[in-house]
């Protein structure tokens, strides 16, 4: 009988790289982990980090009703491990209020938060 | 398996109907679909009704036009609900157990909000993000319009595409919907009105999402068998039925857009023994157009051009109902408005109407020489995860 447990268990982060999971026979990488891969169905899985660094892949603005709302911007970044071989895409708010500072293909890193994910822009570019 | 037709559609008014009842709503749907396919309604063995909010509405509804006592299944399935549950309804009868089946949709987006199921809106406001690695999806941070603009950006910088091309849907949208007294919005827009339109999430103006919208749609479809027993004059054939899901509406390694659509697209094109190009010139067909980018990277998805060249089809007025491969006759989402359970239905009408020339498109009327095969799509989000249902449709056995 299979196991009705379909999360592994441990912590979203460590440190500040996303605690994720690479499948062993076709190598998607899945976050939060999972015992089954999408792609090719497999259950054999290591242990992979994610992050921090990445770079923006497309952004928007929230909606703002009133003009005196606060404008906040958010959007995809890909996420790389620390050898650049493996990355997923990941979105979150970045944390800028300017529009003019977020551009696509611009570096970022993944700002720790059990919660949400927030990305700082890199003023090193 | 065996050959099944749709041989009659009804579609009720579409817009804000928050003082009427779902059995109101959907009650004279049902009975202009059945009075369309000009048969007796004690033909019906089955039903199949798509609706997010509406719990027990099937049953209401059966009972009101005097078929309470067949099959009634509800679907469930966000934006895809109805052509899921027109799916569901092919099969029955393909599969021979039964010969004459309803599907229907009905919704009140009062009772279908975002948190329960995922679908389009026009004010997503909060951008909460917490997305667990699922580019575009409804995690993204501010519901559906924010996803579909972060496609739109991207598919800017990839590609070079402009604000104008996506608002030029828009223009397109309402022209075609100014013929269709049932669209919620039957004014026409230029293309000033819509970029200068309020900002949802840039780069979408407000009349680049599709409204939240209450209305029904219902169609009969039939076994050959029946087709042939009971002297129906103009039956149109369901050739193909596919339907896809897929986490997220993309990944990292495909170009903004649908990966999961293009995979459909594929799957349903080849059922029914077409490719895309055969749609120029003979064809036609409704997509789902919750946003002006998601109509615009469907063009390029299901294969009617390359990755990047959608702003070509409506610049070059290829999707116009006079063009090479008219897209949304209707007028769409944008301005039919979005019940969500009942759009996949609306869309089938759509299509059979304008095959069988019937008099209620008569004023956008796709051209002849276009009504050989058609297609229908629905995308949805029940969730994180995306799913999405597509037919193909022809005059011929």
């Amino acid at each position: 009988m299979e196991s009705l447990i379909t999360r592994t268990k441990g912590p979203r982060l460590i440190g500040n790289k996303l605690n994720a999971v690479k499948c062993n026979d076709c190598g998607h990488i899945r976050f939060p982990p999972r015992t089954y891969c999408n792609k090719c169905q497999g259950s054999d899985f290591s242990s992979i980090l994610i992050g921090p660094k990445g770079v923006i892949v497309t952004y928007t603005t929230t909606y703002k009703k009133k003009p005196k709302d606060k404008q906040r911007i958010f959007g995809i970044v890909q996420l790389f491990s620390e050898d650049g071989k493996d990355s997923i895409g990941l979105s979150g708010t970045f944390d800028t209020e300017n529009f003019d500072d977020v551009k696509i293909g611009k570096k970022i890193e993944l700002l720790p938060n059990e919660k949400y994910n927030r990305f700082k822009i890199l003023e090193d570019q | 398996m065996r050959n099944v037709a749709v041989i009659g559609a009804g579609v009720s008014p579409f817009g804000r109907l928050d003082a009427l009842l779902y059995q109101e709503i959907g009650r004279p749907a049902v009975n202009d679909a059945i009075e369309n396919a000009g048969i007796d309604r004690k033909l019906i063995q089955s039903c199949y009704y798509g609706t997010c909010g509406g719990v027990g509405v099937g049953h209401e509804i059966m009972n009101e036009t005097g078929l309470m006592g067949i099959p009634i299944t509800r679907v469930v399935n966000a934006c895809c609900s109805s052509s899921n549950a027109f799916r569901l309804a092919y099969m029955d009868i393909a599969s021979g157990m039964s010969d004459c089946v309803i599907a229907m949709g009905i919704e009140k987006m009062k009772n279908a909000s975002m948190m329960v199921v995922g679908g389009g809106t026009r004010f997503q406001i909060e951008a909460k993000a917490y997305s667990y690695g699922s580019p575009l999806s409804g995690g993204a941070g501010g519901g559906m319009p924010a996803g579909f603009a972060l496609m739109g950006r991207a598919h800017m910088k990839v590609f070079g595409t402009k604000r104008e091309d996506f608002a030029n849907i828009v223009v397109k949208s309402r022209k075609n919907a100014s013929k269709n007294p049932k669209a919620e919005f039957q004014t026409p827009m230029t293309i000033d009105e819509v970029l200068n339109d309020v900002m949802v999430n840039d780069p979408l103006t407000r009349s680049q999402c599709c409204p939240r919208t209450d209305g029904a749609a219902a169609v009969i479809l039939m076994s050959e068998e029946y087709v042939k027993e009971h002297h129906i004059e103009t039956p149109i054939w369901i050739k193909a039925s596919a339907m896809g899901s897929h986490f997220g509406v993309g990944d990292p390694s495909y170009p903004p857009g649908i990966s999961t659509d293009a995979d459909t697209a594929k799957r349903v094109f080849k059922m029914a023994g077409v490719e895309p190009k055969d749609f120029y010139k003979r064809g036609f067909g409704e997509c789902h157009d919750c946003f002006s980018v998601s109509e615009l990277v469907h063009y390029e998805d299901f294969g009617f051009c390359k990755k990047g060249e959608g702003a070509n089809m409506i610049n070059d007025g290829v999707v116009e109902i006079d063009g090479d491969l008219p897209i949304n006759p209707s007028g769409g989402l944008l301005s039919c408005g979005h019940p969500l359970g009942a759009t996949g239905a609306r869309q089938i009408a759509e299509v059979f109407w304008q095959m069988r020339k019937d008099k209620e498109v008569a004023k956008r009327q796709v051209p002849d020489k276009h009504l050989d095969i058609a297609f229908t799509h629905t995308l949805g989000q029940p969730g994180l995860g995306f799913t999405n249902v597509m037919h193909v449709f022809s005059r011929d056995l």
